[in-house]
This record gives structure tokens, C-alpha cells and sequence, in this order.
């Protein structure tokens, strides 16, 4: 009988090589690595998707004698692209013209063209959700034209465009949204969405183009509706809470004289909260900022080294600060009714009886909700130098 | 059959990896569902039948000692009725097991290799533990002490990892709609928490003079940690779209990026799931070749454990047709299941062993 | 194809049942007969699945059946 054993136990691990060889396994360089993908709409309802390939190998065949001296030789990155009827499928048609097989999991960024944002980007971002490679921490933009055309860009101070936007976000003056951000707001209460918006700067010609973080782009319910740039853009981030540090400019309103001026300072920490309201029937939302500030720059009389000129400077200040942040709330409220304020999270955080009954009027409900705001920003300081020359 | 001995820790380690060595990954989905902010609430709550399965086992230990549950069936209903009683309570193993293990499998394919046949994953676990299941209950425990630690420090160190992403605010409110959530979405846990009846499998094992009721209730109460650190991380990472994605730890810990330098820590995850399924598959293993040893009256149940085991790879493909199919089961089937067998049916047993003691000739 | 599978399939199972019941006692009937009765029972579903991948399984069956239970919970389903 043991030699039946011994049979049998040499038949159970024979079969073992027979089953070797993971299914799974791909090399390193047999992998097309995507440093970061763009979306764009394509005629009849097509999309276009176009990526950024990490081609390490460097092409020693440089014509421009100029870009040897920088210590980034040659392209490091191809632009591929294909058109299909969604993303899944124009992906499919991509890989098709790959000798690698293409991994998102280092795509650090993904941009959605202004058509194809315009067209609605709920579809289309599925797919970045439910396909198991790209990472949640990749940041999402919309771009100003076509996206292909930023991913495009030849960059000088970094490897390549992907790398330069995400080096953008991570500074203070970008807000960063990531995939899973993205997903949060997507499934949020208010189904709005605040997104960072590129823009491609050229200056003296090609060779020197480079993306930049132009404002933010909302979109309500997946398609855009509105383009805010500059200072709107940046009071939106303060009602967020998102932005760390931000230059007020006021003016200044002499007691005695007629003569005015104005004055800048500078926001150093500040937060923000919400405080919603429901009286009666009447749904209101009060923004409360506090925060610390120093002079920045002084164009009027009025001595900042004093004590004595403090409250007054502040109040100005406060005053200039809430009617912008009610401004901003309104043109937002009105031009797209969105909430990208969290608005109906607060709503949710002390009312959520009140909520959870009236969720499904939301949309009827924001666009009605009067603004107040607060401020107590304090000035702290008055930057290096004292008093004014003037 | 050699008697072999398990110290305390390591009872508690086994019975901790054995509920909880899958927990982590479909558990913040499950409860994000029902409960959204509150879901860190639910496993608190299904910890209570944790305890209550730990010591209702306890009980029916000390009022029975060195029998195991299908031994006491068969002592205190005698030959037929706890024959059959005990043929349900096997049953529920075999199609439990499958499931368990199927999950495994079905977390690995999905997430990491999905071209490689389910067949394959699940052959190459469930050989594994049989080879562990033959060694006996101690090379388990061995296992599960060095291990449980190393697992909870893992699930630990991605939640601390994670810190400077949260959003606390997501917590909030508290309780906000009442309690309901919360219960309803502590039903899944509660399900798992019933699960830890099968100490009693454990205890003959366990050696003299270590108290078996202290290190069961440590390890619900480390399951019952373990649980709520996973969801806190989920909930404060991705608040309420939790509920979205499929494997929500896991892509939390896909999050963690510390100075552009130490990413895709998903890695250690599926390191998680392996170890912690090991322990499980082989935990539900050796209960199930041990019980039907018992109930044939056999008195070693090595020989066993091969055949029980293509029995299991049998099963863990034939209870499901499809990843979504398995995971409808735990709220539904698995719901009901897990209530009769696992909280009935040693209720019954515990209600019975009472009675009979209390004024028994028997 | 499907041939080569029942082979594989028969194969294993053949081998582990040889193994286990050469190692135990041809005295000892029970453990003897519960190899046999185990191991072919197990074959008798993989082949089942095998032809008929699609079968009900003990799930549709216990949801069926408990479905009293489950259904105070999750009337939804």
C-alpha cells in the first residue's frame, strides 16, 4: 500500500508545474506607462482620448541644439491618441496601436476638454472610476480648448506637462481636486462641481508654451456651467476653506479728510464655516470668516503702527471682505446654481430631520437661499516697515 | 489523536483572524450603505453578538467539558435527533465556507490578477491550509500569534498614514437620523460578530488552566476595533460615497502618498487579505474536518482534511455564479443561515444543557 | 477540451483519495468509508459543474428557504 501512496502523492505534484506560470504576469517594460490622459469631445458624439506615453528611452536625434543645455534631453513623453464612441472603447482602439500594454496606474493627471465639459463629463468619468487601475489621488482638471492640446505642451522646468500641473496643484494658489474629491462631490448632496481650469500660456512663440492653472470651472449635475477666473475664482476657495493665504486690496475711507486710498493686505490664516438657518420656511446661510492679516502694501495716510488705527482698518476691511464673498456666492447662486460651497452638507450637519425630508428640493431650494456674511479678520501686523512715506 | 494544546493568546488570535480576516475589506462598504456618516457606530453594535457568542459557547464549554459543539449536540439530544441537528449545523459550514472562500478568491482576481481562473486561487488557498489543517490546531494558533499582531498593526498603520487626508467633519452629525441607521447597517457585522460560536471548536484545544472566556472576549474586542478603525478610515477619506465603491479600504490605501515617495501601498492590502484569509480558510477548515470527524465518530480527522478540502474548492465555485450574486448572498441567505445555526441553534443547545443539568437523572 | 478537464478533474481527485485512504488502517471501516463517501461526493459536483456551470446552487436554496428570516431585515431583497 505505501507505494500506492508514494503514486499518488508523485501524481499530485507533477501536476503542480503543468499549472505554473501566473496568468498575470506582465515586465516592467512591456508596460506603456501613462503619465496622464486627456478627454476631448469628438464629432458625433464621439470622445477623443488622448495620452501621455513615458518614453524613457531618449531620442539622441535632437535637431534643437538649445535643448541639450537644459538637463532635459529629448522627449520624455509621446502624445497617442484615438477617437471612440466612449472611453472604454476609444481605450481599447488606443491599445491597439501600442506595442505595450497600457497601465493608468501612474497617471497623475486627467484633464476633460472645455467641449466635452460642456457636452456633460458624467458618462465619460465612469470610466475612470470603475476600471481598477487609475488611482484616486490623480487630479482632475478642465482645460481651456482641447486637452490634447495641453498634454501637448513640450515643458522646460519640468519632465513633462502631466508633471508640471500636478507640481501646480500641490501649490497653495491651485485648488486640487482629486478623483476621489471628484467622486465625492459627483455623489454629494448638491451634484455640483468646482474644478480647476488650465490654460495653455504661450510666450515668444512655441517653443515656450507651458500649462497654467487659469480659474475654476463649475458644473452642475456634470455639465458646465460657468468659467470663473481671478479674484472670483479666489473667493469661491476662501468660502471653501480651501484657500491658506490670499491678498486683499480695500479702500480706505479717511475719517477727516475726503482723501482716500487703499491698502492690501495679506491673508494669512483664515477659516471659514457655514452656519445655516431655516426660519420659518426661509433657508439662509450666514459666512463666517475669521482670520489674521498684515499690511502689504499702503497707499494711504493712515499710520499702521498705531493701535488706535487697527479697528477701523479692520472694520474697512471686514467690510470689503463680506460684501465680496456675498457678491461671489450670488453670482455663483445665480449664473449656475450650483453649490459648490457645501452648502447642503450644512444644511445636513444641524438640520438633517429637516433634510433628509426636503433633499429632493434642492435644486428649487438654492437658488432662493439669501446670503449673509461675517467677518473677523484682525490685522496682526504691519510688515516690516512702519509708517507710511507719504 | 494527540491532545494538543493552544494557550489563551493564541485562542484569541485564531478566533480574531478566523471572523476578521476578510472583515476589512467589505465591511465600510456594506455598513456605509445603511448608516453613511454613522457606519463607525454599526460594528460597535454587532460586537454585542460577539460577546453574546463567546459566552453562550463559554457556557456550554464549561457545562460540557472537552465536547465540541457537535459532540454536545450529539450528548444532549442523543443519537437521532442530534445527528440531524448536527448534519444541519455542517451544512451551514460547507456552504459558509465556500463562500468564504470564494471572497478570497474573488478579491484577488478582481483587484489584482483578473485573468487568472478563480479555480487556480482558490486550489492554491485551500491547499495551503489543508496542509496547515493536517498539522493540527497549534500549528494554526502558532500562526495566528505571530500574525494577528502583524495584521492589526498593518490596518493601523494605513489609518495613521492617512491622517493628513481626513476630513473629520464627515463624522458628522452624530446620530443625526436616530439609530436606525446604524442598526440597520450593523446587521452584516452582527452576522460575522455570531460567527465566533465556533470558539467552541477551539476550546478541548485549549491548555489547562488558560480561561477561555477572557481571550474569546478580546478578540471580539479587537474584531470590534479592528472594524471601526477600518471604517473611520474609509468615512473620513471618502465620506459618504463609501458606500460607491466596491473595495473602499483598498482604495484607501491606494490614497496613501507620503512626500511623492511611498505610494501604492496596496501592496501590503493584498499582503492583509492573504495572511488574514489563510488563517480564516484554515480556522473554517479545521472546524468543519474536526466537526464531521466528530459526527461520523471518528476519532482522528487527518485523513479527512484532503477530500474535505476538494469539497471545499467544490463548493466555493458552485455557490455563486458571479461576483455580484456572492456578495446579494451575505444580507439575504447569509443572513438567515448565520441566524439559525449560529444563534438558534446554540441557543437551543445551551436552553437544553440547562434544563438537563437542572433536574436531570439522564 | 471538456475530456481533458474530466480527466484532470478525475485525476486529482483519484490521487487524493488513494493518498488519504491507503494511509489509514484497513481495519478502521468508518474512516476508510468516509474518505471514499467525502471525496466522492466532491467529484460527483465538479463534474456536475463542469457540464453544467450555470447550476443552482446551495444559495438560491438557502435564500429560498430562510427567506422568513431575512426578509424582516431586507425587505428589499
Amino acid at each position: 500500500m505505501k507505494s500506492a501512496r508514494l503514486a499518488a502523492a508523485f501524481l499530485l505534484f507533477t501536476i503542480i508545474p503543468l499549472v505554473t506560470g501566473c496568468w498575470d504576469r506582465t515586465e516592467v517594460n512591456d508596460l506603456a506607462l501613462i503619465m496622464g490622459a486627456g478627454m476631448d469631445a469628438a464629432p458625433n458624439g464621439k470622445v477623443e482620448l488622448s495620452v501621455q506615453v513615458y518614453t524613457p528611452n531618449q531620442t539622441s536625434m535632437s535637431s534643437d541644439s538649445e535643448m541639450t543645455s537644459s538637463g532635459n534631453e529629448g522627449d520624455m513623453v509621446i502624445v497617442k491618441s484615438a477617437v471612440g464612441t466612449d472611453l472604454a472603447d476609444a481605450a481599447q482602439r488606443l491599445q491597439e496601436e501600442m506595442p505595450r500594454k497600457v497601465f493608468w496606474g501612474h497617471s497623475e493627471v486627467f484633464i476633460v476638454g472645455e467641449e466635452l465639459a460642456k457636452r456633460g463629463i458624467m458618462d465619460q468619468v465612469d470610466f475612470l472610476f470603475r476600471h481598477p487601475q487609475p488611482r484616486e489621488h490623480a487630479y482632475f482638471f478642465i482645460s481651456k480648448g482641447r486637452a490634447k492640446s495641453i498634454l501637448s505642451i513640450n515643458t522646460r522646468m519640468e519632465r513633462d506637462s502631466a508633471e508640471t500641473l500636478r507640481e501646480l496643484t500641490v501649490l497653495a494658489g491651485g485648488m486640487g481636486v482629486t478623483l476621489k474629491d471628484l467622486g465625492g462631490m459627483l455623489a454629494g448632496r448638491s451634484k455640483a462641481i468646482i474644478v480647476p481650469l488650465i490654460g495653455k500660456k504661450e510666450e515668444s512663440g512655441q517653443s515656450n508654451a507651458y500649462p497654467y492653472i487659469n480659474g475654476a470651472a463649475v458644473l452642475m449635475k456634470g455639465k458646465m456651467a460657468g468659467q470663473y477666473q481671478g479674484e472670483v475664482k479666489r473667493y469661491v476657495q476662501i468660502i471653501r476653506n480651501e484657500l491658506e493665504s490670499t491678498t486683499v486690496t480695500f479702500p480706505v475711507q479717511e475719517s477727516k479728510d475726503d482723501e482716500g486710498g487703499i491698502m492690501s493686505v495679506r491673508l494669512i490664516k483664515c477659516h471659514t464655516k457655514l452656519i445655516p438657518l431655516i426660519r420659518r420656511n426661509q433657508w439662509s446661510v450666514m459666512i463666517r470668516i475669521e482670520g489674521e492679516a498684515s499690511v502689504l502694501q499702503n497707499e494711504t495716510h493712515v499710520n499702521v503702527m498705531l493701535p488706535q488705527e487697527m479697528p477701523r482698518l479692520e472694520q474697512q476691511l471686514n467690510k470689503e471682505i463680506e460684501s465680496k464673498m456675498k457678491e461671489t456666492f450670488r453670482q455663483i447662486q445665480d449664473e449656475t446654481g450650483a453649490d459648490v460651497f457645501g452648502t447642503a452638507d450644512a444644511f445636513w450637519h444641524k438640520y438633517p430631520a429637516r433634510w433628509t425630508k426636503e433633499q429632493v428640493r434642492w435644486d428649487e431650494i438654492f437658488p432662493e437661499i439669501s446670503v449673509y456674511a461675517h467677518s473677523g479678520v484682525h490685522i496682526i501686523s504691519p510688515g516690516f516697515s512702519g509708517k507710511t512715506f507719504k | 489523536m494527540d491532545k494538543e494544546k493552544v494557550s489563551n493568546l493564541q485562542l484569541c488570535l485564531m478566533m480574531y483572524l478566523m471572523i476578521g480576516g476578510t472583515s476589512i475589506l467589505v465591511v465600510p462598504s456594506f455598513t456605509a450603505m445603511y448608516a453613511k456618516q454613522d457606519m463607525w457606530i454599526s460594528p460597535v453594535i454587532g460586537s454585542f453578538f460577539g460577546f453574546f457568542s463567546v459566552t453562550v459557547a463559554w457556557l456550554l464549554y464549561r457545562r460540557n467539558p472537552g465536547l465540541t459543539m457537535i459532540e454536545q449536540t450529539q450528548r444532549l439530544f442523543g443519537k437521532w435527533a442530534g445527528s440531524i441537528l448536527g448534519i444541519v449545523f455542517l451544512l451551514f459550514q460547507i456552504d459558509a465556507i465556500g463562500l468564504i472562500t470564494r471572497e478570497y478568491a474573488e478579491f484577488i482576481v478582481q483587484a489584482f490578477l483578473p485573468k487568472t481562473p478563480l479555480v487556480m486561487i482558490i486550489g492554491c488557498i485551500v491547499l495551503t491550509c489543508s496542509f496547515a489543517v493536517r498539522s493540527g490546531v497549534e500549528v494554526i494558533g502558532r500562526f495566528a500569534q505571530i500574525f494577528g499582531p502583524i495584521f492589526l498593526c498593518f490596518v493601523l498603520a494605513i489609518f495613521l498614514f492617512l491622517l493628513p487626508e481626513y476630513r473629520f467633519s464627515n463624522m458628522l452629525p452624530i446620530l443625526g437620523t436616530g439609530i436606525k441607521p446604524s442598526l440597520k447597517g450593523s446587521l452584516e457585522p452582527s452576522v460575522w460578530f455570531m460567527e465566533f460560536i465556533f470558539i467552541s471548536s477551539v476550546y478541548p484545544s485549549v491548555r489547562k488552566g488558560d480561561n477561555g472566556l477572557k481571550g474569546g472576549l478580546f478578540a471580539v474586542f479587537l474584531m470590534m476595533i479592528t472594524m471601526v478603525i477600518t471604517n473611520f478610515t474609509c468615512l473620513f477619506l471618502f465620506g459618504e460615497s463609501t458606500a460607491n465603491l466596491t473595495f473602499p479600504f483598498l482604495s484607501a490605501s491606494r490614497f496613501v502618498n507620503i512626500a511623492d515617495f511611498f505610494s501604492h501601498v496596496e501592496a501590503i492590502v493584498m499582503a492583509l487579505w492573504i495572511l488574514g484569509g489563510f488563517a480564516q480558510i484554515s480556522m473554517w477548515y479545521y472546524t468543519l474536518a474536526l466537526g464531521t470527524a466528530q459526527w461520523l465518530r471518528i476519532t482522528d480527522f487527518r485523513p479527512l482534511v484532503f477530500p474535505v478540502g476538494l469539497l471545499i474548492g467544490v463548493f466555493s465555485i458552485w455557490v455563486a455564479k458571479n461576483f455580484q450574486q456572492m456578495l446579494h448572498y451575505f444580507p439575504t441567505g447569509g443572513t438567515g443561515s448565520s441566524i439559525i445555526a449560529l444563534l438558534l441553534l446554540p441557543i437551543l443547545l445551551l436552553l437544553v444543557s440547562l434544563v438537563r443539568r437542572g433536574g436531570a437523572r439522564k | 477540451m471538456i475530456v481533458l478537464k474530466l480527466l484532470g478533474i478525475t485525476l486529482l481527485f483519484v490521487a487524493v483519495f488513494i493518498y488519504d485512504f491507503s494511509s489509514v488502517d484497513p481495519k478502521k471501516k468508518k474512516e476508510r468509508a468516509a474518505i471514499a463517501v467525502i471525496t466522492f461526493a466532491g467529484w460527483v459536483v465538479a463534474v456536475m459543474l463542469l457540464f453544467a456551470p450555470g447550476l443552482p446552487g446551495p444559495t438560491e436554496w438557502i435564500n429560498q428557504v430562510t427567506k422568513p428570516i431575512w426578509v424582516i431585515f431586507y425587505p428589499e431583497g
